[in-house]
């Protein structure tokens, strides 16, 4: 086999850049993960959530090579996890929910070590720890011992760690996990800047807006199992959800009443004075039907809103029955 | 292709590359920053820890104070007759006394401690997904403790030194007062490694953490023992063969002991998919093949053939160990090993052996200890005919008995020798097969890792020695008879009656019994066996395969002229 580099890997131009292709994962009985599949491209944020035990955490690490399959694989960049964790590994940051508790180091030392660990030699090596210290914020700090860092300050060491040698490919298991707001926004934007790098990103969170802020899809684990994947706009389509819609009518809403009653797509009308609020199955085209309906009905319409689910939302309907 | 390159790199990079280098001093700076690249990265890290750590610079400290302590008290005691009396072997092993606690205490179990932290905190999982193989994360480590040991040792250097001046040593005494006790702390270290690779839960750590710490007290107090030996009674003979056969035994001995454990550290640490085994197994037949050749070397030159029947017993006990490890390895190849099975007939006939496997385990285990017997002829023969020329010239001179009839009459005859073999033989057959087969069918049910396969080979061993004697005993009429036939599952009181009551029993039969049930154990793990042979050698993945041959073009030398007769080349 011939090494490489850092700097010399190469990625396949198409195809995705993280695959799970029928992963499990069991513990004795359990079914920590159970036939989960799904695949990231390049330059694609992909959430992953799911309720404490739902099997994230238990397939992020499959996946950045520190535990096994029972079944299944899963590939980055087409290279297996099981077969050739070392190739995988060379193309791989990982950012556990845990922070590193090395003894008697400082923060240049340790983004130094990892450099080293990960064959960046010389001026490469100088070059991409100045990088990493400036894209991560931690220029004045180079010299702080580690264990004497904030929340916040180690959060954003491990992601330097996690892009030392500048991976195609990142896996971050709840990085914003106790980051007060400021700190939060700071990681929603490194993160988008690396997936504007071109990487593929997974990232695990229990924050729900955060996920829907920076991730062009989501996949919803629970039980190990894999309920749904896509935007959460197909994921909310998928699942037929309904759109909240709020009336304001002048001169009152009880002909709204009149008008809706007895239509299969339109649940939980309340109306009250002059305003109706109701949850309405269909498209945004359905609405805007609706919407001229009214007008052309002579319906005084002083206001009409209507919002698609959150991903909180979602996620509650999605898992509806199986979260405790 | 990813790579960083913010625009203000090539600054950056310029500004790096036209760091201006004036003096000698910044040069020399700028070649150790150079060099250092090359340096273990694990070393560098632990290097820099190391030294700000409080327990180092403790050590460091009572080391040098306890070394200035000596020197003042020692010479003091010894007064004027510092001139005259060899007070030299006194002050020098006082020295190794206090060089051998941090060599012998503190290096091992800073080992130990540093990997098994790291497993139980997981920065070790940190440490595994970088670019890092087990290997060299292991002679990372391995490298920081003989730093912290020739730190330890500079200390120390200038007393070692000072006693050079003082009489009653020689340089030589000295020179292997330190490279014994450094040999033994890296071999010690190594095993903290081995430990540390192998005690990643919290219980089992402070367990293995407590019995390490003993075997080390213990290590330090049997190697003063020895060093006291040597300092004051030891006169060393340098200029005798005798000496220097000696040193090289010693040598090859760490050299073996090291690889093994270090190579066992290593599989531990590697991933299920990857092949744990075969280096391994080469280093226990390098270890074999070094231990019969000095067993063969011991036996011509001493004259001894028991040394053969001594080699034979601890070969038996060495493969049985190995052996409960091998034979507890997984049966199903990962494709990852399949990749490199051997495909010639050839090679599947003599390297199939070294791959993984609890079948092959097994068959390599008895193979080697066939081996050993084989082995065991070879200087047995040679030195049997060294006695009958002599005998005969003898004889043909008109000499009469002479000594080498003597010994010719107290050497042992081949049943002696290949009797006990065969029975030992016939002993790690049965119970590594045995063991082997109630590993497999355990395997069905529970997750067999490195404490079963030694659970049950113990127990087995335990049942097969122990059962037969509480029924001897329990009975009357031959609770006196000592040894007899029924004792014939008893692998430990039938070795040790062949070994030192010779000839006590119906050899032949003995034999005859335990190769009967040999066979058949045998037999019954042929069926694995034949399953882990059929397995055959598997092409990489296809993207594998791309982005090997990626690299091998981008590393292929341009075709040019080779010599200057070729096409193109400038005369």
């Amino acid at each position: 086999m011939i090494l490489h580099s850092p700097a010399a890997i190469a990625t396949v131009a198409d195809g995705p850049l993280i695959e799970l292709a029928h992963l499990h994962r069991y513990f004795g009985r359990t079914k920590a993960v159970y036939d989960v599949n799904f695949s990231v491209g390049r330059g694609q944020v992909f959430g992953y959530i799911g309720p404490n035990g739902a099997g994230k955490t238990t397939s992020m690490r499959i996946l950045a090579t520190l535990d096994m399959p029972t079944h299944g694989d899963a590939f980055v960049d087409g290279f297996s996890v099981v077969q050739d964790a070392d190739r995988v590994r060379r193309r791989l940051g990982f950012m556990p929910d845990y922070f590193d508790t090395q003894p008697n180091i400082v923060v240049g030392e340790y983004l130094d070590f990892f450099a080293r660990a990960y064959g960046l030699m010389g001026p490469e090596r100088q070059r991409a720890l100045r990088h990493v210290m400036s894209f991560t914020r931690l220029d004045g700090l180079i010299e702080k011992p580690i264990d004497g860092l904030s929340k916040g300050m180690k959060q954003r060491l491990c992601l330097g760690r996690a892009m030392i040698h500048d991976p195609p490919v990142m896996i971050l298991d709840e990085p914003a996990a106790g980051l007060d707001p400021r700190a939060r926004i700071q990681l929603r934007e490194m993160i988008g800047q690396l997936a504007a790098d071109g990487k593929a990103i997974l990232v695990s969170s229990h924050i729900l807006t955060e996920l829907a802020e920076m991730c062009d899809t989501v996949a919803i684990i629970e039980q190990g199992q894999l309920l749904a994947t896509g935007t959460v706009e197909e994921i909310h389509r998928a699942r037929q959800a309904r759109r909240a819609v709020h009336l304001r009518v002048l001169g009152g809403a009880e002909p709204v009443r009149v008008m809706l009653a007895g239509r299969d797509d339109i649940h939980e009308l309340h109306v009250v004075g002059e305003t109706a609020d109701f949850l309405h199955d269909g498209s945004l085209e359905s609405e805007a039907d609706l919407l001229r309906d009214f007008v052309t009905a002579g319906i005084r319409v002083a206001a009409f809103g209507s919002r698609a689910k959150s991903l909180e939302d979602v996620f509650m309907q999605v898992t509806e029955g199986l979260v405790q | 292709m990813t790579t960083i390159d913010p625009p203000q790199d090539a600054e950056l990079l310029a500004e790096l590359v036209t760091l201006p280098v004036d003096t000698g001093w910044d040069r020399f700076e700028a070649w150790l920053v150079k060099a250092s690249d090359r340096l273990n990265p694990i070393l560098v890290k632990e290097a820099r820890q190391a030294l700000r750590s409080r327990q180092f610079v403790i050590t460091f400290l009572l080391m040098l104070a306890a070394g200035w302590l000596w020197s003042i008290v020692g010479l003091a005691s010894i007064g004027p007759s510092v001139y005259y009396a060899a007070e030299g072997p006194r002050m020098l092993f006082v020295y190794h006394l206090i060089l051998s606690f941090p060599l012998l205490v503190v290096a091992p179990y800073s080992a130990f401690h540093s990997l098994s932290s790291e497993r139980q905190d997981r920065t070790y999982e940190l440490l595994s997904i970088t670019a890092l193989g087990a290997r060299q994360i292991l002679s990372g480590k391995m490298c920081a403790i003989l730093l912290q040991m020739m730190v330890y040792l500079s200390a120390i250097f200038p007393c070692l030194a000072f006693t050079y001046l003082l009489r009653g040593l020689d340089i030589f005494t000295i020179v292997l007062v330190v490279s014994y006790t450094c040999l033994l702390s890296l071999a010690l270290s190594a095993t903290g490694l081995l430990l540390g690779a192998i005690a990643p839960l919290r219980q089992r750590h402070i367990g293995v953490s407590v019995v390490l710490a003993i075997a080390l007290f213990a290590a330090l107090f049997f190697e003063n023992l020895v060093i006291f030996q040597l300092v004051y009674y030891g006169g060393l003979a340098v200029v005798t063969s005798e000496f220097w056969i000696i040193q090289w035994g010693v040598a090859s001995l760490f050299a073996n002991y090291f690889a093994i454990v270090f190579l066992a550290a290593r599989s531990q640490l590697l991933t299920v998919s990857e092949n744990r085994s075969t280096a391994l197994r080469w280093a226990l037949v390098a270890a074999q093949l070094t231990f019969v050749s000095w067993m063969a070397f011991a036996v011509i030159a001493s004259g001894e053939p028991e040394v053969l029947l001594g080699m034979i017993y601890f070969s038996t006990v060495f493969w049985y160990v190995c052996g409960m490890f091998l034979t507890g390895e997984a049966g199903n190849l990962s494709p990852r090993v399949k990749r490199d099975l051997p495909q010639s007939a050839l090679g599947r006939m003599f390297v199939t052996w070294f791959t993984p496997g609890p079948g092959t385990g097994y068959m390599f285990a008895l193979s080697n200890m066939l081996a050993v017997t084989l082995l065991a002829f070879l200087p047995y023969r040679w030195i049997g005919a060294q006695l009958r020329n002599t005998v005969s010239a003898n004889a043909g001179a008109g000499l009469g008995p002479n000594v080498a009839f003597g010994a010719m009459q107290t050497w042992l005859s081949p049943s002696e020798i290949l009797g006990p073999a065969a029975v030992a033989i016939a002993y790690l057959a049965i119970y590594l097969g045995i063991g082997a087969l109630v590993i497999r069918w355990l395997r069905r049910y529970v997750e067999v890792k490195l404490a079963l396969p030694v659970v049950v080979n113990v127990l087995l061993m335990m049942f097969g020695s122990l059962t037969p004697w509480v029924i001897q005993m329990t009975s009357p009429a031959i609770r006196n008879s000592g040894w007899t036939m029924l004792q014939a599952p008893n692998a430990v009181w039938t070795l040790a009656e062949i070994c030192f009551d010779k000839p006590p029993l119906d050899m032949a039969a003995l034999v005859l019994l335990l190769w009967g049930v040999a066979i058949v154990v045998w037999l019954l793990n042929l069926r694995p066996l034949l399953d882990e042979l059929r397995q055959v050698r598997v092409a990489p993945p296809q993207r594998v395969q791309a982005e090997e041959a990626a690299l091998a073009a981008e590393h292929a030398v341009p075709e040019g002229p080779k010599s200057p007769w070729d096409e193109g080349a400038e005369l």
